[in-house]
């Protein structure tokens, strides 16, 4: 197994599951308690890189971060390096086509969180900032749990739009699942087997985990009933 | 605190101008589904209007669709029907929720003064899922007394509680409420915490403010024949003023006649309303200072609480409260010919077409 390829995938995993949490707070709490007419828009949006083929996604991606986009125009002429084919580039991608496994789970436990507590919450005065951070976070952690989980999961097993965006640079954009593609390619079949059952292993033990975090759920026991804690996988 | 609420949502459909300072303690009383819990919802800011404003000393709280001061500034306190206390925290942490933060500073003292005033120190160690209905309910109202609210709005206070719980915590409530200070408006639908809790009740039938009174007044003379019903008024007919004398007003209603003061309006029309505990059974007329005595025929008997509840066919069709011990006394089976006797300052009379 390719150990390059190993370390950036995790940290490429890492760097997505922080900032994708980052935001999907927000976001799952905007689309959760601030519903409006055009909120079923704004899901679908967020639900697209579900739907969307790979192949479409890391087009339309690689044409925003290439060299000819006022994105990637901007990115290169401030740190002197283009946004496509590089690191960066593939972390915003990865961003982007995990984002709705980050925002799933956290919505479907913040719309289980009883309205009455957040209605309490602001009558004793409390803005929607410290409503979410104090009540209904709390009340979320294991459909916070799963969201990180799942982010990283998928950043790990992400291959189409990395392919189109990151292309196969050692060290700088070949991940785990593109170094299985590689070998394959390359007749490398011994190799391509360890790095897939490693991955085959890892997926199993991330939904075992996730599963079990939501059976425990960190609301305590004798509220189980009362505040159902949604299990939440997409895939 | 003047509250000036003028508008529709849903069903509600009221004016309503009452200084809430004035009486301590307000009660919005009503059968259910007469919009009571949307006229609190309002007032808390966690509904609109459909139309219509709302103003609090002359301010624009609620403009139609558009809320105008949000529920966090209303500076209100509000009790849910079933406390909904934050469970991911603790009996202090949840009182402490709404200590404002200017004065987070004397934290400690607020948290013992609030949970002292709702008489509730003894389970603060508790965890929250652990606390009985009653307890829960408490912690919840020092919740709201933690913020030094200028106006308490609580919302069925005890109606998710059982019997006993609610029974004890009913005249604990009236105090808690009076020792804060604080003007507050209760919802209930039940008469005796209308009439424990309320220094002014305020009835509210099918969207609309039907009286505004003293408890004992809207419960002794009620202002029309809905008020009446939803009173609990056990007789109420249709009838008419046949003579009036010497501030009496003698009044046919089915097959009797019966005497009540006099009335302050002209019409002839009128419901004649008696409450079941004021119509006292006897065996045979006697000279008492009951001016109404009619003879009836007992039609039905069937147990009210720790009463009895008599009907009795005496040309009009009357029902009295008496005791077990009187029920025996009076020998009384169905159909037993008995004397029904009250003053005639029992009967209350209101229009009626």
């Amino acid at each position: 197994m390719d150990i390059d390829a190993l370390w950036l995938t995790l940290r490429l995993a890492a760097l997505t599951t922080v900032i994708l949490i980052a935001l999907a707070i927000p976001i799952a709490a905007w689309l959760a308690f601030h519903r409006r007419f055009y909120t079923p828009v704004l899901e679908a949006i967020v639900a697209l890189p579900l739907v969307l083929p790979p192949t479409v996604l890391g087009y339309y991606l690689l044409v925003a971060l290439g060299s000819q986009s006022p994105l990637g125009q901007w990115w290169t002429s401030t740190f002197g390096s283009p946004l496509a084919f590089s690191f960066n580039g593939l972390l915003i991608a990865s961003v982007i086509s995990s984002l709705p496994f980050a925002v799933h789970p956290l919505l479907t436990a913040f719309t289980s969180v009883p309205t009455k507590l957040l209605q309490a919450s602001t009558t004793l005065g409390a803005g929607w900032p410290r409503t979410i951070v104090k009540v209904a976070l709390p009340l979320s952690r294991s459909g916070l749990a799963t969201s990180a989980v799942l982010a990283f999961a998928h950043t790990v097993g992400e291959f189409g739009v990395i392919l189109m965006v990151g292309g196969n640079i050692p060290g700088q954009t070949r991940t785990l699942s593109i170094d299985v593609y590689d070998s394959v390619q390359a007749f490398d079949y011994s190799s391509a087997a360890s790095t897939s059952a490693f991955l085959l292993v890892f997926s199993l033990l991330v939904l075992t985990t996730t599963y079990t975090l939501n059976y425990r759920s960190s609301v305590p026991r004798q509220l189980a009933s009362s505040y159902p804690q949604p299990v939440t996988v997409i895939q | 605190m003047i509250i000036q609420l003028h508008g529709r949502r849903h069903l509600l459909d009221v004016d309503l101008d009452i200084d809430i300072e004035e009486f301590t303690s307000h009660v919005l009383f009503g059968p259910s589904g007469s919009g009571k819990t949307t006229l609190l919802r309002v007032l808390a800011g966690l509904d609109p209007l459909d139309e219509g404003e709302l103003r609090v000393d002359g301010k624009v709280w609620t403009q139609g669709s558009a809320i105008k001061v949000p529920a966090r500034k209303r500076d209100i306190g509000l009790l849910f029907q079933d406390h909904a206390l934050f469970p991911n925290m603790s009996v202090e942490e949840n009182v402490a929720y709404g200590i404002p933060r200017a004065k987070r500073g004397d934290k400690r003292g607020i948290i013992q003064w609030a949970l002292t005033q709702a008489r509730a120190q003894g389970f603060t160690s508790r965890p929250v899922a652990s606390l009985s209905g009653g307890e829960a309910q408490r912690i919840a109202f020092a919740r709201a007394l933690a913020r030094q609210p200028r106006m308490l709005l609580l919302d069925e206070p005890l109606s998710a509680l059982d019997t006993p719980t609610r029974e004890s915590l009913r005249n604990d409530l009236r105090l808690l409420i009076h020792t804060s200070g604080i003007p507050t408006i209760s919802v209930t639908h039940d008469r005796t915490e209308a009439l424990v809790l309320a220094d002014q009740v305020v009835v509210l039938i099918n969207g609309t403010v039907h009286q505004i009174a003293h408890p004992s007044t809207v419960f002794e003379q009620p202002a029309d024949a809905q008020v009446a019903a939803a009173v609990g008024v056990e007789t109420a007919s249709a009838g008419s003023i046949v003579r009036r004398t010497n501030g009496l007003a003698e009044v046919e209603v089915e097959g009797a006649r019966v005497f009540a003061p006099e009335p302050s309006f002209s019409t002839n029309g009128v419901l004649v309303c008696v409450r079941a505990e004021d119509i006292a059974l006897a065996k045979e007329q006697s000279v008492t200072s009951q001016r109404n005595q009619l003879m009836g025929v007992v039609t039905r008997i069937s147990p009210h609480g720790s009463l009895m509840r008599v009907d009795i066919d005496a040309g009009w069709n009357i029902a009295s409260f008496i005791t077990r011990t009187a029920l025996d006394e009076l020998e009384l089976r169905q159909g037993s010919t008995v004397v029904a006797a009250f003053k005639a300052p029992s009967v209350h009379l209101i229009p009626h077409d």
